[in-house]
């Protein structure tokens, strides 16, 4: 009677750890089929083996690095997701002007002068020298002074500039870039544009005067001028 | 089949964008003096490329790190993802100090050189006191954990 009863108190205790057992195997399963969507033949017959040898804790890799899980699987999908993130916002906010190819934009660059483009256009990819131009520029405008728009047309590549009225600088010399730089002057006199560095390719700057809603595409030979003159009629 | 497709997706990976990203984790730092110095010698801007740098790291780390059987990469060098990890971080301190300078230097006025040259370097300590400080509280390896 003694010994049935032994008997039986161990046949339970075996069955309770074999269920035991079987549960943490499926829990351990059911974690990696999350975790590891498309990747389940690797897992196979190695969570077992994986289990036995205590390696569930750490989060490690199970063997030549085929699976990491639990704590280190979730660090590494934040650092993931982080990452990615990050790569999105630094590309949203990456210059990627476009060169503008429509038929307004093709006139411009080979008469030099447009009316109909506004400030900020880039028309080409790469620098090309088109020739330094004096302009005058004969306005009707009573104001006194005047808006003019400075920028890069073509590669955002370092070239530098000055803006100059009657032979004095009006401002420190400033990277031109395809974002247009506004500065005042008067609408009256030699306005001139010296180029101060030339960052590949030539000093490629547009520049348009707010008083007769005209852009000059123009190109600057380091340490020389444009010159445009203002005159009233 | 799937598991040998994987670890060439991964081989290939690890070849081509993972190589070329680990030599912008390295070069970054080994260059980040001498891109200083050029721009503080010559007066003008350096080519600003930080954004561009930090979006391509970013990207190529995030998809190795999200896709399963690239991920097997960070198995098979078990020193590659604390490396990663913080180099990464150290990557973006450094390239957003060059911008600063680049600014800076954008406009051709010595107190704004030196103005701007003074926030970087404020930039990079704090950047790297916070760095330290982070991987001080969250352990790029855990206690006991070898690379």
């Amino acid at each position: 009677m003694r010994e049935n009863q032994k008997d039986l108190r161990k046949r339970i205790e075996r069955a309770k750890e074999k269920s035991k057992h079987a549960a943490q195997m499926n829990a351990y399963e059911e974690n990696q089929a999350e975790d590891e969507l498309g990747n389940d033949e690797v897992q196979q017959g190695k969570g077992r083996q994986i289990f036995e040898q205590g390696n569930v804790q750490d989060g490690g890799p199970n063997d030549k690095g085929q699976v990491f899980h639990g704590k280190k699987l979730k660090g590494m999908k934040r650092v993931g997701y982080l990452a990615i993130a990050i790569g999105v916002v630094a590309m949203f906010f990456t210059d990627t002007a476009t060169v503008d190819t429509s038929e307004s934009a093709r006139n411009a660059l080979e008469n030099q002068v447009s009316t109909g483009i506004s400030a900020g256009v880039v028309l080409l990819e790469e620098d090309e020298n088109l020739g330094a131009q004096d302009y005058t520029i004969t306005h009707s405008s009573d104001a006194d002074e005047t808006k003019i728009w400075v920028w890069d047309y073509a590669a955002e590549d370092g070239d530098y500039v000055q803006v100059l009225v009657n032979g004095t600088p009006i401002s420190e010399s400033f990277m031109i870039q395809h974002q247009p730089k506004e500065i005042m002057v008067p609408s009256t006199g030699f306005v001139q544009i010296k180029g101060i560095r030339d960052g590949g390719g030539g000093i490629t700057y547009a520049v348009r005067y707010d008083l007769n809603g005209t852009s000059y595409f123009n190109t600057a030979p380091e340490g020389e001028f444009n010159t445009y003159e203002l005159v009233r009629e | 089949m799937r598991k040998i497709l994987g670890s060439t997706l991964a081989f290939v990976y690890l070849l081509f964008p993972m190589s070329l990203v680990l030599l912008i984790l390295i070069f970054t730092p080994l260059m980040f003096f001498s891109d200083v110095s050029t721009i503080r010698t010559s007066g003008f801007a350096g080519p600003d490329t930080a954004l561009s740098m930090i979006g391509l790291s970013g990207f190529v780390i995030g998809l190795s790190l999200l896709v399963p059987p690239l991920r097997r990469i960070y198995g098979v060098f078990p020193w590659l993802y604390p490396f990663v990890k913080i180099f990464f971080v150290g990557m973006i301190i450094l390239n957003i100090a060059i911008s600063i300078l680049n600014v800076g230097y954008q406009t051709g006025s010595e107190t704004r050189h030196t103005l701007f040259f003074i926030l970087m370097v404020v930039f990079v300590v704090l950047g790297r006191l916070g760095m330290s400080f982070y991987f001080y509280r969250n352990p790029v390896l855990e206690e006991g954990e070898e690379a």
